[in-house]
């Protein structure tokens, strides 16, 4: 196995040669904050939360699938970084509506976490309230834009682990939204195999189970890894 | 051990007349040590136990009228009885509750946020979150100068 | 009279409404006697645009939020709406813990308008210093009433917080039942606080049947006294009810001499029954029973009406304050200034009904939720709220999202009500065609006897001062003043 060295802040990392820079702090035990990112699905580089500088290169570059290289000297949390991703995280919040007190997720929520990561205990941008709806159509779950985030957890699950490509990205630029099928009522999906998967991922309150009201969604993005592990290697946890 | 506390009140379904409670969310989101927050609808009378047990105290309210820029906390003195038919107090009616029937009262401030959109909406206007932004760094500096480092 | 003065007629915009006054005016006949007198209050609208399109589980959650002095009440008729459009009947020990909750509601609220709010009304005389007639006063008089009261607040509140927690109260109630049991050491803690409870409930009644023995008699007579209508919840035995579910016998209206208008009557039949007049003058609207209009079918909701409806309360103590109230006042009671009587002994009833429930078994059990998908698309919720009954309707399309709201409140039922006490208050003391301060400290008095509440619109109205206006026949502005 080919090996690469490289320095993340302090630290002297060895990684195989194939790794990502996320994965290189992750060996090194240094957190750096992920949203789209999800263990067990293609990275996407969307949120840019992981967001790193690299010595000799003025420009920003998410850890989630930036090939590791030998000699790299990585920055994760420069005061640039971090501004950076508590704008990130404001403008989240700013540009869905987000009534964490009302919310299924509040209290188990990644991106209420990432929020307190981040240190961002207000936001300093205008919120945008932008006019969102809910679909209520599937008989087991709820989808509500105005909480999504659009990291494409639930695009990814469904279509590279349960293969039913219900979900996708709609429209552009501040219209952007998840669709199901061919944007249609999700109820109406006939590719849904009311697996739950994506919900499981959803890192927000966006996918919910119907009936389920304020801090009672408790995702658990781990089953996913658990599952994987299951099918891949074809070992069970008990 | 001094008690600080920091009351934020206000209605959240109308706008940015919800900004006091929104701040103190966020205050007692940080959960910072020898700091006693609380964020309500509005001010009722079992609040001045609580203030009894406080040393310094810091009402939070979104104000319509002209508002002292750049924002400050301005001293509040006990007074003022409670209008004819209102369910809740000022704070200045609170902290002569807190003398009156527990025999002590904290210093107090207050802080008024300049609110414009009354709205029936959940969120606050772009003037109110950037006066909460100047806020929560007031309250913060407040806090660590009174609380020593919190 | 100032015929110098140059009036500015005041009118009630949703911009006034917010940064404007509470308002009473006064209206002259041509023989400068009072016509009529008016309480203009602000009422939650445009509150249904937090409502549509969302999740009818949601609206216990949101509802819980318009009001900082009863956010149970509308918890609770939201999850009683919820249960109706899922089709359930929700089990029976999630009902004891709704009931358990609501009695502390009540029981705070009443404490708040007894002991802080009203207590100076007839503590100190009416002639006295308006600066000096309210609760500061009051404490100066009275300091341990004060603090009673501020007990008693706790204790509602410890046992509030005890079902829902400190933090989710705001979503406890759900559709189908509650979100958590009740614990046996938290069952034990609320029963540990009830003594002290029983000591201040009784320590208000007997000091306020005193007062009312040797000094209040011209109150009970001239603070709307008026035969009217009472609507509001009984249970299925006629007893005092307040939250309906197993133990419902439906909405029941009787008149003042004992009759029954209606009995039994379903909440969803409710919007048929009643009608709900619009008056140019204020945004509130004014609910009374259709088939009798507008004034022969005005109602009273709220302590007194409760006490009124029902033939007896179910438990010892309270049943003694209510057969002592009906001796005061007849069977049924008129007297709107009663109507403080009948907090303290709803207090009383609160308190021995909660004792009841704690000591049944079931209040510990765990199964409190039942589920189900949207089965009934349109569905109306009640409960009695401290103030009176309250009404949620909801309708939802086919997957549970929210299409339109109404809400009718307590102090709208009451408003008819509230301008007839102050009419007869204002007639009564109106000496020389002038606003005098004894006559506009019954006037205010006159109005908390409903204990109307403005909470719900933006905290900065609730603060405002109070604007009373004498208008002459003509409709010139003769006189103002600006109390609070
Ligand atoms: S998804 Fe829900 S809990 Fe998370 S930030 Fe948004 S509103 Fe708050
Ligand atoms: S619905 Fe959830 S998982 Fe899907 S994009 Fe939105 S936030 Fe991500």
């Amino acid at each position: 196995m080919n090996l690469y060295s490289l320095r993340i802040d302090d630290h002297d990392v060895a990684i195989a040669a194939d790794s990502t820079v996320l994965q290189a702090a992750q060996e090194a035990s240094i957190a750096i904050p992920t949203l789209c990112f999800l263990e067990g699905l293609s990275a996407v580089a969307a949120c840019r939360m992981c967001l790193v500088e690299v010595s000799g290169n003025d420009t920003l570059l998410p850890a989630c699938i930036t090939p590791v290289q030998e000699g790299m000297q990585v920055h994760t949390a420069t005061p640039r970084l971090q501004d950076i991703r508590r704008t990130l995280i404001e403008l989240l919040f700013t540009e869905g509506n987000h009534v964490c007190g009302i919310c299924v997720a509040n209290g188990h929520c990644e991106l209420q976490n990432l929020a307190v990561e981040v240190g961002m205990d207000h936001s300093r941008l205008p919120y945008r309230f932008p006019d969102r709806h809910v679909d209520l159509s599937h008989p087991l779950f709820g989808m509500d834009h105005n909480r999504c985030v659009l990291c494409t957890r639930c695009v990814r699950v469904c279509d590279e682990v349960e293969g039913a490509h219900v979900w996708d990205v709609g429209w552009r630029g501040e219209h952007c939204r998840i669709i199901a099928g061919l944007e249609e009522p999700w109820g109406a999906v006939e590719a849904c195999t009311h697996c739950g998967k994506c919900v499981e991922v959803c890192p927000t309150g966006a996918l919910f189970h119907r009936g389920d009201t304020t801090d009672e969604k408790h995702s658990d993005p781990a089953r996913l890894q658990a599952l994987m592990q299951a099918r891949q290697q074809q070992r069970w946890n008990p | 051990m001094s008690q600080h506390l920091v009351i934020g009140y206000g209605n959240t379904l109308r706008g940015d007349d919800g900004v006091g409670w929104h701040i103190a969310a966020a205050l007692e989101a940080l959960a910072l040590p020898q700091l006693d927050v609380t964020a309500v609808h509005q001010l009722t009378p079992e609040l001045a136990a609580r203030m009894a047990n406080a040393d310094q105290v810091v009402f939070v309210d979104a104000h319509h009228g002209t508002v002292r820029q750049p924002l400050a906390l301005e001293p509040l003195q006990a007074g003022a009885p409670p209008p004819p038919f209102s369910h809740q107090l000022s704070p200045q009616a609170l902290l002569q509750l807190s003398q009156q029937l527990y025999g002590r009262q904290p210093q107090a401030w207050q802080l008024l946020i300049p609110a414009q959109a009354w709205a029936y909406r959940h969120g606050l206007s772009a003037g109110a979150t950037a006066a909460m932004d100047e806020a929560m760094a007031l309250l913060l500096a407040w806090i660590r100068r009174e609380a020593g480092h919190a | 009279m100032h015929p110098e003065s140059t009036p500015r007629r005041i009118t009630i915009d949703p911009v006034t409404r917010i940064e404007g006054h509470a308002k009473i005016t006064i209206q002259l006949d041509g023989s400068g006697a009072v016509a009529t007198a008016r309480f203009h209050v602000t009422e939650y609208r445009g509150f249904e645009r937090f409502c549509e399109g969302r999740p009818f589980t949601e609206m216990a959650a949101i509802t819980a939020r318009i009001c900082g002095i009863c956010p149970v009440s509308h918890l609770l008729a939201a999850a009683k709406t919820g249960d109706k459009i899922l089709g359930v009947a929700i089990p029976p020990a999630a009902e004891h813990l709704r009931r358990l909750m609501n009695l502390a509601q009540l029981t705070q609220s009443h404490a708040l308008s007894f002991f802080h709010l009203s207590s100076p009304d007839f503590l100190l005389g009416w002639n006295s210093d308006p600066t000096q007639r309210n609760l500061f006063g009051l404490i100066a008089a009275n300091p341990d009433l004060a603090r009673a009261g501020i007990r008693l607040r706790q204790f509602g509140q410890g046992v509030i917080e005890a079902l829902g927690g400190r933090k989710i109260h705001a979503a406890w109630a759900v559709p189908g039942g509650v979100r958590s049991p009740l614990s046996p050491a938290l069952r034990d803690q609320i029963r540990a606080g009830l003594p002290e409870a029983f000591t201040i409930a009784e320590r208000g009644l007997s000091l306020f049947k005193q007062l009312l023995d040797t000094q209040l008699q011209e109150e009970l007579e001239v603070f709307g006294n008026f035969p009217s209508l009472f609507l509001g919840l009984v249970g299925k035995d006629g007893s005092w009810e307040h939250y309906g579910g197993r133990r419902s016998g439906g909405i029941r209206v009787m008149a003042s001499d004992g009759s029954l208008v209606a009995d039994g009557l379903q909440e969803d039949d409710v919007e048929q029954f009643l009608a709900e007049a619009v008056e140019p003058w204020s945004y509130l609207k004014f609910p009374y029973i259709q088939a009798l209009g507008p004034q022969a079918g005005s109602y009273r909701v709220g302590p007194l009406a409760r006490l009124n409806l029902c033939d007896c309360i179910g438990s010892e103590r309270a049943d003694q304050e209510l057969q002592e109230l009906r001796q005061r006042g007849g069977r049924v009671v008129t007297a709107s200034f009663l109507y403080h009587l009948a907090r303290l002994i709803e207090i009383l009833a609160c308190l021995e009904q909660m004792e009841q429930l704690l000591d049944d078994p079931l209040i510990t059990a765990t199964h409190v939720r039942a589920r189900a998908g949207v089965n009934c698309h349109e569905a109306m919720g009640v409960s009695e709220a401290p103030r009176g009954t309250l009404f949620h309707h909801y309708w939802v399309d086919a997957n549970g999202l929210i299409a339109k709201v109404n809400l009718i409140i307590a102090t709208g039922q009451n408003n008819s009500a509230m301008n007839r006490t102050i009419t007869q208050i204002a007639r009564h003391y109106l000496a020389d065609g002038n606003l005098s301060e004894a006559m506009l400290n019954r006037v205010e008095a006159g109005i908390r006897c409903f204990d109307p509440c403005l909470s719900c619109s933006t905290h900065a109205a609730g603060q405002m001062p109070l604007l009373v206006q004498l208008i002459g026949p003509d409709g010139t502005l003769l006189e103002e003043r600006r109390r609070g």
